[in-house]
């Protein structure tokens, strides 16, 4: 074992240091993206376990109406407006004098896209303005500050989120577009911020913009229960929905740039080429850390190392990732505003990204990235039927 | 922030040696017809070989090493052979001597030409795969030491390898940097005292003045990237990340003075903050042998002393009211330019255009920045393009250093 090995661990356990979110793309599996229809109603929302579209905004709202009743019209004509944008099909017309129903922006038919839209509630709703204080998920915070964060506070949290997904960046312009007009007076736009999932380069999961497959396999619909979809203790409003962290992590690509591959590897932990993780072969290859206990191949606080150890204490705080890349404009400096926008949901957020995140914080990649925005919400039970409608539990 | 970077690099990352003379196999190759791999191919080949190698010995066998190699080949001419090694610690000396046994059997069945075998204690199997070219083996060196092998066969790369930098040669530039940080800090004594005296007077404007020098000399230390660790942190910590932000208790330090001078504080409450930096400054001129980054730590910072001062200082995450990135970035080309030359004849001696290019670099932003900057202390604003373009160009050449100075060896 090297010297600098050992100095490695002598600085693992000194601990100073920035914490930061995973940098991951989906797993593999979901590159295969269904081509059905996600569909609208469901004890759960679509744009959780759906195959993950192409294309997403991340829209946050602030509620600006003040009683219970306005804002479940409010939530009411979310609905309306979701199933509609999610079925597509032709808007309803109107004199020509008059200004029209729909943007235009996808033709006068609306394709449904694989459209989905999941609306997500943060703890900021539930402050008294809606009396609502005694409705609270039982651990739905406002997302705190973690080392290494520079949070800008236009960039955080939120009364409501929408996650906005489908396979094209039209369908979710003109959906969030279409919402923010039906809405317009009660939902004031907060932030948002658009993103895309790369295809396969060139082949299996996604690359980030690091240039890395940087996906673990999600867990599967079937494990829902166990680890993504609310549990006991909750109240009963809140059955079937499942808390959401989101992040807005800024990447320093110029820096990551100028880092050879070999370090790009060690500190992520797989080759840039394949995917496979450094004692590997292909893509899908487990590592085997315990035929590599002092991290010689994949040193121990590789990124994958770090955020799924792969032991039997960890598994519980396994969460589904959906998160997607983002690419807009330039930071002070002249360096391009690229990143991750990361979303995951879980059953619990401190057995989850929290536990994820406690484990990141000696993470090398951690000088690479700068969160600066994002936040925790709930989203929401699924739409039943024709008649339910977002949070009528909550609030009916 | 994270003081990582390199923890990682020595870890696995493969060591670059040119190895002298015949390369690491005295034996002819197979002169079969087989197309030579590129170096990118031959490097995923290595990993098949090791891979398939693994997969057929005891789970319980664990590395303990692994070294890469590129050793230069005599024939033909101005080729290379790739190599890694794993050293490999059976749990007995049975199991190992049964790896050696699993291995010939299985690399006999894949049909592979069988170099040299020497059985008993001291085993030594070497084998070639005739439809690459690559050699892989197995030896026992002692009851609970095993290593695998992989090579190549001699290849083209699009650049020519250097030689890697000794360990003694990386040692003494560590202790040059260390006497640079120990002047630089007595600096930083002496400028801390006349900020403590200027705090304890009635003048705002001499004590930001005070401030402001304090810090430029602390930045001259280039302590990028976590060096000198909860030292660093206490003399310049920022709020960011921190649950209370500017307000938070554990914001202290230069960086919560400078808060102060420019919002309103009075002066007198900004003295305990000065007597802590005090106090922090001498216990790292006393901690220096310690506490100064690890040898092999110092090539990268090379170039991450001015990446920090693109990610923070013109980010505008360290500017605390003062205004002063660019006039600290200006410090940050100090530093640089110090640690450059503490390198200078081992860069030299492997690229000798690189050095006189960085300086030319360094040199031009140091321009950019007076030109930017009427006086120092003055708001970011104003021109900042040809900053810009001089940091991110400069960037760019230091970055071609760390590649330049690593060690050898295991």
């Amino acid at each position: 074992v090297s010297v600098s090995r050992r100095d490695a661990l002598k600085r693992l356990t000194a601990g100073v240091v920035g914490a930061a979110a995973v940098a991951a793309l989906p797993g593999a599996q979901s590159v295969m993206a269904a081509d059905e229809a996600p569909s609208f109603h469901g004890p759960h929302q679509a744009g959780i376990f759906t195959p993950p579209q192409r294309s997403a905004i991340f829209a946050a709202f602030d509620v600006a109406v003040s009683s219970a009743a306005a804002l479940r019209q409010t939530l009411r004509m979310l609905t309306a407006r979701a199933r509609f944008l999610t079925t597509g099909g032709e808007p309803p017309g109107g004199p020509i004098s008059s200004p029209p129903a729909d943007n235009g922006v996808l033709g006068p038919e609306i394709p449904a896209d694989r459209l989905t839209i999941t609306v997500s509630v943060g703890a900021a709703l539930f402050d008294g303005r809606f009396g609502l204080t005694g409705r609270r998920p039982r651990s739905l915070t406002t997302m705190g500050v973690f080392p290494g964060d520079a949070l800008e506070p236009a960039w955080c949290h939120g009364d409501l989120l929408l996650q906005i997904c489908a396979d094209n960046p039209d369908t979710v312009h003109h959906a969030l577009r279409d919402i923010a007009r039906n809405t317009r007076g009660s939902l004031v736009p907060r932030y948002r911020r658009a993103g895309f999932l790369s295809p396969p380069r060139p082949s299996g999961t996604p690359r980030n913009l690091l240039g890395f497959k940087d996906g673990t396999s999600n867990p599967v619909e079937a494990e829902g229960a166990g680890l993504v979809w609310a549990g006991a203790g909750e109240p009963d409003w809140a059955a079937g929905g499942s808390y959401q962290a989101l992040r807005f992590i800024r990447m320093h690509t110029e820096f990551w740039d100028r880092v050879s591959p070999a370090e790009q590897e060690a500190i992520i932990g797989r080759r840039r080429d394949s995917g496979a993780p450094l004692d590997g072969v292909r893509e899908l290859d487990k590592p085997d850390y315990e035929r590599d206990p002092a991290g010689l191949l994949i040193p121990l606080d590789a990124h994958i190392r770090l955020a799924n150890p792969r032991t039997a204490e960890t598994a519980s705080s396994r969460i589904l990732r959906r998160p997607y890349n983002y690419d807009d404009g330039l930071v002070p400096g002249g360096d391009l505003d690229a990143g991750l926008v990361f979303c995951a949901y879980q059953q619990d957020l401190a057995r989850g990204f929290e536990a994820v995140q406690k484990r990141l914080a000696e993470d090398p990649l951690n000088d690479y990235i700068r969160p600066f925005g994002g936040g925790y919400f709930f989203a929401l039970p699924g739409v039943t039927s024709q008649d339910d409608w977002y949070g009528r539990g909550l609030l009916g | 922030m994270a003081p990582s970077r390199t923890a990682l690099l020595a870890a696995t990352t493969a060591v670059l040696a040119v190895v002298a003379g015949a390369g690491v196999f005295a034996f002819a190759r197979s002169e079969a017809a087989v197309p030579v791999p590129t170096e990118r191919e031959a490097r995923a080949l290595i990993d098949k070989y090791r891979g398939d190698s693994t997969a057929v010995i005891s789970r319980d066998i664990r590395y303990t090493e692994a070294v890469r190699t590129i050793g230069a080949c005599t024939d033909p001419p101005d080729t290379y052979t790739i190599s890694s090694r794993y050293s490999m610690m059976p749990p007995s000396a049975a199991e190992g001597a049964a790896a050696v046994d699993a291995l010939r059997k299985h690399w006999a069945g894949l049909g592979y030409h069988v170099v040299t075998d020497v059985p008993g204690q001291n085993s030594q199997l070497l084998t070639e795969d005739p439809a690459t070219g690559f050699r892989v083996g197995i030896s026992q060196r002692a009851a609970s030491y095993l290593r695998l092998a992989v090579s190549s066969p001699c290849l083209t790369l699009p650049y020519t390898p250097t030689a890697p930098v000794l360990p003694e040669e990386q040692a003494s530039v560590r202790e040059a940097y260390q006497r640079y940080v120990a002047g630089v800090l007595d600096r930083l004594t002496a400028d801390v005292a006349a900020l403590r005296t200027a705090v304890a007077g009635p003048d705002r404007a001499k004590a930001r003045a005070a401030w402001l020098t304090a810090q430029l000399t602390w930045d001259r230390v280039g302590a990028a990237y976590g060096s000198f660790g909860d030292y660093a942190d206490a003399i310049d910590g920022l709020p960011q990340g921190l649950p209370g932000g500017v307000r938070d208790p554990h914001f202290t330090g230069l960086r919560r003075i400078e808060y102060g001078l420019w919002h309103g504080e009075a002066l007198g409450a900004l003295r305990p903050l000065v007597d802590a930096v005090a106090e922090r400054v001498t216990a790292l001129r006393g901690d220096l042998p310690d506490a100064t980054p690890d040898a092999i730590d110092l090539p990268l910072r090379v170039h991450e002393i001015l990446e920090d001062a693109l990610r923070f200082h013109l980010a505008g995450l360290t500017d605390m009211g003062a205004g002063a990135a660019l006039a600290e970035t200006a410090a940050d080309v100090d530093a640089t330019a110090a640690l450059l030359d503490l390198f200078g004849p081992l860069l030299d001696e492997r690229r000798p255009d690189l050095r006189p290019a960085a300086h030319a670099g360094l040199e031009q932003l140091r321009q950019a920045i007076a030109v930017s900057l009427p006086k120092p202390g003055l708001s970011v604003g104003g021109v900042r393009r040809d900053v810009d373009a001089a940091l991110g160009g400069v960037l760019e050449t230091l970055a071609q250093a760390p590649g330049l100075l690593e060690v050898t060896g295991s």
